[in-house]
């Protein structure tokens, strides 16, 4: 299934709000995308920064962002391939 | 003016167009129910016997009506109850608003008396949820609800409120419908060439093909769909859920897809040149193998939702927008066309369904009576006009294939979660809706027996709903898969049901029981002219199975007509 496991960094904005880090989780253990790692950001604009590095195939990946951006709470979502690096 | 949560939940519904409840009470919503108790004049709450009847039956209130369902419960176990039917509810894009009382907010994480976190509970199968903990937030929370229970794809969402939240007091104003801002949008901006490019692939296909979900229905754009298909001269196939979306008896139509739809658009869709999807999301029971299904068609696929889009099936062209806009844009730009020798085609594999499993089953005389010839004499004796609301396993297949849908929001199934116990609560939901038409029940006697509780709602509110219980003393489906794929070890599947029409009686409801086919007929008669709830226990064949069949992990032209 995921053959070639490029690392992808997804960034996404999101309104800031309690529950909206356990939705976004969920989604990627749903889609088995594992989290590498995570760094969340809380701006002084109620909006929340999320950077999340993961190793998974383009369509898992591509799957997942289109659920992320389903999220309410979800104004933003972007995937950096490391190739575009 | 200054009232409480409790009476602002209420003041918020009523804003909302709300009139109708279904609901169980409890000690964390106890503040609701005592404002609801105020305004019985108006808002209708309907006493349910089960949290899950509650979630069900305000699902089948909205698939019958395009409205958003609302069901509440207490917090712990009431709310768990509702698990079910918001997770069937997800899977088959029904707007429901679920309210739910929770512990006082000062308790919460203290493994308080009935505390659940239903917020986390629930995140996987709602839409979008919220804990409301002041009196004060609660009006925005349900006017966000309402909002996102119906925005782009409907489903369900779920408003969990503190017990001092309902009991606290706050300044009500006026109550404001939720308004995005910045909105994302769930409808993208369309050209005219998009359309033309669509509209190019199917003037120019040879073999085009309509697949119709139930994005047709929730879009309002059944007429539109009658249109494109006549103009265009294109078959339509639907889905469990797009059956209702076109007339069965249209020259056009051409029947049910997936895993025991009919046998000329399953085996088609590998002919087809062009298929235009519409609403529908390629779900596994309508593709059976992805990996040789219509690959060597052109495929066009119109959904709102995103994350659908290439999700199960890639796409040549698609269009994210809903079906009653997409449908008219598309409709602009069609020609005319002539594809006699591809409706041939259609007419000649029907053909060869209906001599072997479509008469045969009708025509079938023996001393048992087959769920084929009840299903079909009811379709005929209402006329395809009744709401039909089937439950889950062979009932369900076979009244989807015999019941000849004329009207639309007329078939109300559970089809992506497939839950059993969901026709009973579901077509009291659609009768709430639908006083004035018929609405008809249709289960196993496995499935009657997972919400059996609700025939007291049915007793309660005086429900004219009829229920035909086709009883083969088996869960059926499973039987047939044991049959089929498990060298016939009947694993628990044959199980000691009451006796129904004593337990219909019990609860006030006429019912009556037939096992020989000369009584069908009348006893079918007499059920429908029953002017109160009836129910009717049909005895059929124990070991019939449901042809055709598309056995899993093969491909749609595979389907097996035996
Ligand atoms: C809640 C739930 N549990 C189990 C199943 C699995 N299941 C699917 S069909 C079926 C048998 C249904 O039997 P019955 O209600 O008697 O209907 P029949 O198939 O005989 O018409 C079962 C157990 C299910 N769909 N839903």
């Amino acid at each position: 299934m995921t053959t070639n496991n490029d690392m992808h960094i997804i960034t996404i904005v999101t309104r800031n709000s309690l529950r909206v880090l356990q939705r976004i989780s969920g989604l990627f253990s749903r889609y088995s995308v594992n989290i590498d790692q995570m760094s969340i950001f809380s701006g002084q604009d109620g909006l929340s920064y999320f950077s999340v590095i993961v190793y998974s195939d383009d369509h898992s990946v591509q799957k997942l962002t289109n659920q992320l951006n389903k999220i309410v709470e979800v104004c933003d979502v972007r995937i950096v391939n490391h190739k575009h690096f | 003016m200054k009232i409480t949560g409790a009476q602002a939940i209420i003041e918020s519904l009523l804003a909302e167009g709300v009139d109708l409840v279904f609901g169980y009470p409890g000690g964390a919503i106890l503040p609701t129910y005592d404002a609801l108790f105020e305004s019985k004049e108006r808002i209708r709450h309907v006493l349910v016997r089960h949290e899950q009847g509650a979630a069900i039956a305000a699902e089948g209130y909205a698939k019958s009506s395009g409205r958003t369902g609302v069901c509440i419960a207490t917090s712990g176990p009431g709310a768990t109850n509702l698990v079910t039917g918001i997770a069937d509810a997800m899977l088959d894009s029904v707007p429901l608003v679920c309210i739910t009382g929770q512990v006082a907010s000062s308790l919460i994480g203290t493994d308080a008396f009935q505390e659940a976190d239903i917020v986390g509970i629930t995140i996987p199968i709602t839409k979008w949820n919220i804990q409301v903990s002041r009196a004060e937030d609660i009006p925005n929370a349900i006017a966000k609800a309402f909002y996102y229970a119906k925005d782009g794809r409907p489903g369900p969402v779920l408003v969990d409120i503190t017990k001092d939240a309902q009991a606290g007091m706050m300044e009500f104003t006026e109550y404001a419908k939720y308004v995005p801002r910045g909105k994302k949008s769930t409808q993208h901006k369309h050209s005219d060439m998009q359309f033309i490019e669509i509209a190019d692939l199917l003037n120019n296909a040879k073999r085009p093909l309509i697949l119709a979900g139930n994005g047709v229905g929730i879009a309002n754009a059944e007429e539109e769909l009658v249109k494109l298909a006549e103009k265009a001269t294109i078959p339509v196939a639907c889905t469990l859920h797009g059956l209702h979306s076109f007339p069965s008896n249209h020259e056009y139509f051409v029947g049910l897809l997936g895993m025991h739809g009919n046998y000329a658009p399953n085996i088609l869709t590998n002919e087809a040149d062009v298929i235009l999807a519409i609403g529908m999301r390629f779900d596994d029971r309508v593709t059976g193998n992805l990996a040789r299904y219509a690959k060597q068609a052109k495929i066009i696929h119109v959904d709102i939702d995103f994350a659908e889009i290439n999700k199960n099936v890639r796409s040549h062209m698609h269009v994210q927008a809903d079906a009653k806009y997409a449908i008219s844009h598309i409709l602009r730009f069609v020609q005319s066309n002539n594809h006699k020798e591809w409706h041939h085609r259609f007419k000649h594999l029907h053909d060869q369904e209906y001599e072997q499993v479509i008469k045969a089953e009708l025509s079938h005389k023996g001393d048992m009576i087959r769920m084929p010839q009840a299903m079909d004499l009811v379709s005929r004796k209402t006329k395809g006009e009744a709401i039909v609301v089937p439950d889950v396993g062979q009932n369900q297949m076979v009244a989807m294939r015999y019941y000849k849908f004329q009207k639309p929001k007329s078939h109300i199934s559970s089809g992506g979660l497939g839950t059993m116990g969901f026709a009973l609560p579901a077509a009291i939901g659609a009768k709430m809706a639908n006083p004035d038409r018929e609405v008809i029940c249709v289960a196993g006697d496995g499935g009657i027996q997972m919400n059996i509780q609700e025939l007291g709602v049915i007793l309660q509110e005086k429900l004219p709903v009829k229920i035909l219980l086709l009883n083969n003393n088996y869960l059926g489906m499973v039987r047939q898969w044991q049959e089929m794929f498990y060298e016939e070890r009947y694993s628990f599947v044959d199980l000691v049901s009451p006796d129904f029409v004593a337990l219909a009686n019990a609860y006030g409801i006429k019912a009556r029981k037939v096992t020989s086919p000369d009584e069908l007929e009348e006893a079918v008669d007499e059920m429908l002219a029953s002017k109160e709830a009836y129910f009717l226990e049909v005895v059929v064949e124990k070991r019939e199975k449901v042809f055709p069949m598309i056995p899993a992990g093969s491909a749609v032209d595979e389907i097996r007509l035996s």
